[in-house]
């Protein structure tokens, strides 16, 4: 009891007690006198009294007095107590600085990822988005064939539902082609920004406020004409928070400005910014309305509100019935529903889970390398604390001191932390897919950085005080009579040491695992055969004037004569129109072509097709082989018989065992005003090989046509035998030259377009892969720090025993023994726990199984060998040890 | 033993204590009795403004206290004069003894009053 009591001593003295005995002292003093003189008892009482005066008064003064008096002592006390366990916790630094630097350095990279990841994972996935209630808001759409590419809801059949649903309170539609980049002309700086359609609901029915100015209203879409184009009145247009930030310098006055688009020569007028972390569709860097006018002919997805009491489900089946009455014909398969969080968050989830997951383990791993390096500490200290105790110290005074130490490796490591946090962020930041959502509204909050510390510093406490404490709790001259003989280190630390290492090797066996998984799934992706040749190919984008250039058939010609006089470039090997840059996805041109022989119902079933459309060297450019048939002529004119081209899959699909050479498609329902041949039957004249022109993990079957006898909206694709970088003055040139309002808009190399899909498994990969190796170098300085302190505690007996003549190879083997026990024990556990965990990165990987043996063992294999350089430097010093320089060591 | 004998300045009480003091350690009442004894019952203190002005004596550093057995075996808090103490008063005694020279004089020139 008494060492506890010493130790609570600092408890403030009761200043209340010791003015009443003072005043009593002296009421009691001056009764005794007067009754020494005579006085009755009760007389000498009451005479004291007014000799003194208030005596209430005067406890009072007394009290406040003491009470400020003692309030300013032991805060002064207290200062001076924590300056010298600061002073000591310093000077124990001092001696062991490698071990108090690494254990700091270990502990704020630690807590530094794990912080900005937890971070990331918090802002992107668990903060709600900035609209209201965001799980009853649903995204729908309606599908003949494939559920997830296959979008076929007409905004037309949406008003009828929008009038007839019970399950939703509101609908807006959003149309449904992927935010793509669109040129825009800012007073006379051109900026790029990625594109989404959507009706003047589309806000109110999320709910969404705007940053700055206002969101579209419905009277936006009522902006009168048919199609873009047809008014000289102004549009409104949102910027999304980011592209404002980025692309307009986060400037308030851009509201009211106007944005010229060269390409349909439409004027916008910013009227608003969106909120920050709204970007949906994924990538939206503004917004606009979808005009009345337009509004019939583009498929959408629904957004609905869900009125109270709906669920999804009851949503998606009322919707799925009555777009099913409407459209008779489309034969509708069923109807795709998620909620709007889902619908945003969703492909970003695992990545986003997989990288926290990886950097809290890595945490973990810091924490119990630092708790080692603790726990070797506190054996060491057994005799410094015995001494402190056998001078004195109270078992308070040790336990504080303990703490002290303890808390200022912690602090010192969160403080480290918090600026590893910060660049760490700004780096995940800054190489983040751009299509990653809310990263515009991501901001180091305290709460990760907290947690994280506080997890670091309970594991310091529970790893650095508590074996300490066990230390000091003993026997006062217990460790004193140790000889040094004994070793300094007991068995059973020793144990859980080596328990603590194996643990380590063990998790970083999952994260390399995990790691090596990704790399491979990355290394499919990027050797991915995409079916045309990504070298030396480029593809330019072009605009010009919209109001002289102002039919499909006067696009159609302004390309030709474009592709002509590019080609003519010297460097230049090849070149085609195309109507898209590769990888654009695959719900961009989709049609539905019908086959002759073939009912209107059978047609509505086909499957879609994207569309690409080019010159006579279409296939020469892209590097894509012909299969059957021919190219492309420069004979495939608008005059001339339709035809068409089919990759190898469509082949399949629309004419199964027969011969596609001769078969006939056609594209129903369109005019010549929107392609040039309208709906007439295009002959197939050739056969192309299966390509991933959409998108890279899978093969996009393809159906081409001439642009001469379809479409063209200002790209190029061009081949060429010098880089992309030289060919850009001629390119601009070319342009003026054939009309001097053509101007060069975004020349991208294919290399840049590839980066695109391949920059959230580049980043998994790399991140992943980063940790790991982090893990696996904290493991291996675990490993090495306990076989240290083994060959440490036993260089006697390795002493004695190459004294006896015993071979160094011998000695060595009992070491690496030894390691191997840890070793071996930690990465099977590692491998099994990465067996039974991998199946969670399914989602993640390409072509590649999550067991897959090749990955797993290559992790092992590097886990192994570090593991063994690791023991192999303690062993090797174990055989230097000098006979006779142990023996006479006590 | 009239009131009217002297209700002591604020100052003159910790000149007074001081030099109670001068003596060796003394607790509170054992300051009183000093005081009482020494002015021959003439300078009769308010026993209870002592202890306000031994603390605040304590906060300029002239005294320190510690608590200790009084003659009786009780725990009673003892006060003990500091060096700042003795030479603060050396220095208040020269201008009270000054001080009460010139008013005596003043008061002593003829017409006399006493």
């Amino acid at each position: 009891m008494r060492p506890v009591r010493r130790a609570w001593a600092f408890w403030r003295p009761d200043v209340a007690a010791e003015v009443d005995e003072e005043l009593a002292f002296h009421l009691e003093a001056r009764v005794a006198e007067y009754e020494r003189q005579g006085l009755t008892r009760p007389d000498a009482e009451r005479a004291a009294r007014e000799r003194f005066g208030d005596v209430a008064v005067v406890r009072h003064q007394l009290l406040t007095h003491d009470a400020a008096h003692e309030r300013r002592r032991s805060r002064r006390e207290h200062m001076h107590r924590l300056l010298h366990d600061v002073r000591l916790a310093v000077r124990g630094f001092r001696r062991a600085p490698g071990l108090f630097a690494t254990a700091m350095v270990i502990l704020a990279l630690g807590i530094g990822t794990s912080a900005a990841m937890f971070d990331v994972f918090r802002t992107v996935l668990v903060r709600r988005l900035p609209v209201v209630d965001q799980d009853r808001v649903v995204v729908m759409w309606t599908y003949a064939s494939d559920p997830t590419t296959d979008v076929v809801t007409g905004t037309k059949e949406l008003a009828v539902v929008r009038r007839e649903s019970r399950t939703m309170r509101a609908i807006a539609a959003v149309a449904h082609w992927p935010a793509t980049a669109s040129p825009f002309v800012d007073g006379d700086r051109p900026v790029e920004l990625n594109r989404s359609m959507v009706t003047g609901s589309f806000f109110a029915v999320l709910g969404a406020r705007p940053a700055l100015g206002r969101l579209l209203a419905p009277s936006d879409d009522e902006a009168d004409g048919t199609s873009p184009g047809d008014s000289p009145k102004s549009r409104a247009l949102v910027l999304s928070y980011r592209a404002w930030r980025e692309k307009f310098g986060g400037d308030s006055s851009v509201i009211g400005r106007h944005l010229v688009e060269p390409l349909l020569h439409i004027d916008y007028t910013i009227v608003g910014v969106a909120p920050p972390g709204l970007a949906y569709p994924a990538g939206a860097e503004y917004w606009i309305p979808m005009w009345s006018g337009w509004q019939s002919t583009v498929s959408a997805f629904a957004v609905a509100r869900l009125a109270p009491g709906a669920t999804v489900d009851a949503a998606r089946a009322e919707y799925l019935a009555i777009e099913r009455r409407l459209t008779p014909r489309l034969a509708l398969r069923g109807a795709h529903a998620a909620t709007f969080g889902e619908t945003v968050l969703g492909d970003v989830r695992p990545v986003l889970a997989l990288l926290t997951a990886a950097c809290a383990l890595l945490l973990a791993i810091a924490c119990l390398n630092v708790g080692n390096l603790l726990l070797l500490r506190a054996s060491t200290r057994a005799r410094e604390l015995a001494v402190r105790r056998a001078l004195g110290a109270g078992f308070g005074g040790i336990v504080r001191a303990l703490v002290a130490e303890a808390l200022a490796i912690a602090a010192a490591g969160a403080a480290l932390g918090l600026a590893v946090a910060v660049a760490a962020r700004r780096l995940l930041v800054a190489y983040a897919p751009a299509k990653l959502p809310r990263l515009d509204d991501v901001r180091l909050a305290g709460a990760p950085v907290g947690v994280a510390a506080a997890v670091a510093a309970l594991a310091v406490l529970l790893f650095g005080v508590a074996p300490a404490l066990l230390v000091a709790r003993g026997h006062v001259a217990a460790p004193l009579r140790l000889d040094a003989r004994a070793g300094s280190e007991t068995a059973r630390r020793r144990r859980v040491r080596h328990v603590l290492v194996a643990a380590q090797m063990a998790l970083a066996m999952v994260m390399l695992g995990g790691a090596a998984l990704l790399a491979r799934s990355l290394a499919r992706l990027q050797r991915q055969d995409t079916g045309f040749v990504s070298e030396h190919l480029s593809v330019a984008w072009y605009s010009w004037n919209a109001r002289q250039v102002d039919s499909v058939s006067r696009v159609v010609a302004l390309g030709d004569r474009l592709v002509r006089r590019v080609r003519a470039i010297p460097g230049v090997t090849a070149a085609t129109q195309v109507v898209a840059p590769p990888m654009i996805g695959t719900s961009f041109w989709q049609v539905r072509f019908a086959i002759e022989r073939q009912s209107a119902a059978d047609a509505a079933t086909n499957p879609l097709f994207s569309t690409e459309m080019g010159g006579p060297e279409l296939f020469a450019t892209l590097g894509v082989p012909l299969v059957r048939g021919r190219a492309f002529t420069e004979r495939d004119d608008a005059s001339a018989p339709l035809v068409a081209i089919v990759s190898e899959a469509v082949a399949r699909q629309l004419w199964p065992g027969r011969d596609p050479i001769g078969q006939r498609i056609r594209v129903p329902g369109a005019t010549t005003d929107g392609i040039i041949g309208g709906d007439g039957w295009r002959t197939v004249v050739g056969v192309a090989h299966e390509t991933h022109l959409r998108t890279l993990r899978e093969a996009s079957p393809m159906v081409f046509l001439p642009s001469r006898q379809s479409y063209w909206q200002g790209s190029i694709a061009i081949r060429s035998a010098v880089p992309l970088a030289a060919l850009l003055p001629a390119l601009r040139t070319a342009g003026r030259e054939v009309d001097p309002d053509v101007a060069l808009w975004t020349p991208r190399t294919m290399d840049d377009i590839l980066a695109e899909p391949l920059a959230q498994p580049r980043l998994g990969a790399l991140l992943t892969s980063s940790f790991g190796l982090a893990a696996l170098g904290l493991a291996a300085i675990g490993l090495f720090g306990v076989m240290a302190a083994l060959v440490r505690d036993r260089t006697r007996e390795f002493g004695i025993r190459l004294a006896l003549g015993a071979a160094p190879g011998h000695v060595r083997l009992a070491v690496l023994r030894q390691a191997a026990a840890i070793v071996g024990i930690g990465a099977a556990a590692g491998l099994l726990a990465a067996l039974a965990t991998s199946r969670l990165l399914g989602a993640l990987l390409f072509e590649v199984s999550p067991a897959d043996p090749l990955a797993l063992l290559a992790a092992c294999a590097l886990l192994l060998a570090v593991a063994l350089v690791a023991a192999l430097l303690p062993a090797r010093h174990a055989t230097r040890v000098d006979p006779a320089r142990t023996l006479r060591a006590d | 033993m009239g009131s009217d004998t002297g209700d002591l300045l604020q100052g003159t009480l910790g000149i007074l204590v001081l030099k109670a003091l001068l003596a060796g350690p003394e607790h509170g009442y054992g300051i009183a009795r000093w005081v009482e004894t020494a002015a021959d019952d003439v300078l009769r203190i308010e026993e209870g403004s002592l202890y306000p002005t031994l603390r605040r004596l304590q906060e300029r550093g002239w005294v320190t206290s510690a608590w200790g057995l009084s003659e009786n075996n009780r725990r009673a808090r003892y006060y003990t004069i500091t060096a700042a103490g003795r030479a603060h008063l050396r220095g208040q005694a020269g201008v009270w003894l000054r001080y009460a020279e010139a008013v005596t004089r003043v008061l002593r020139t003829a017409p006399a009053v006493v």
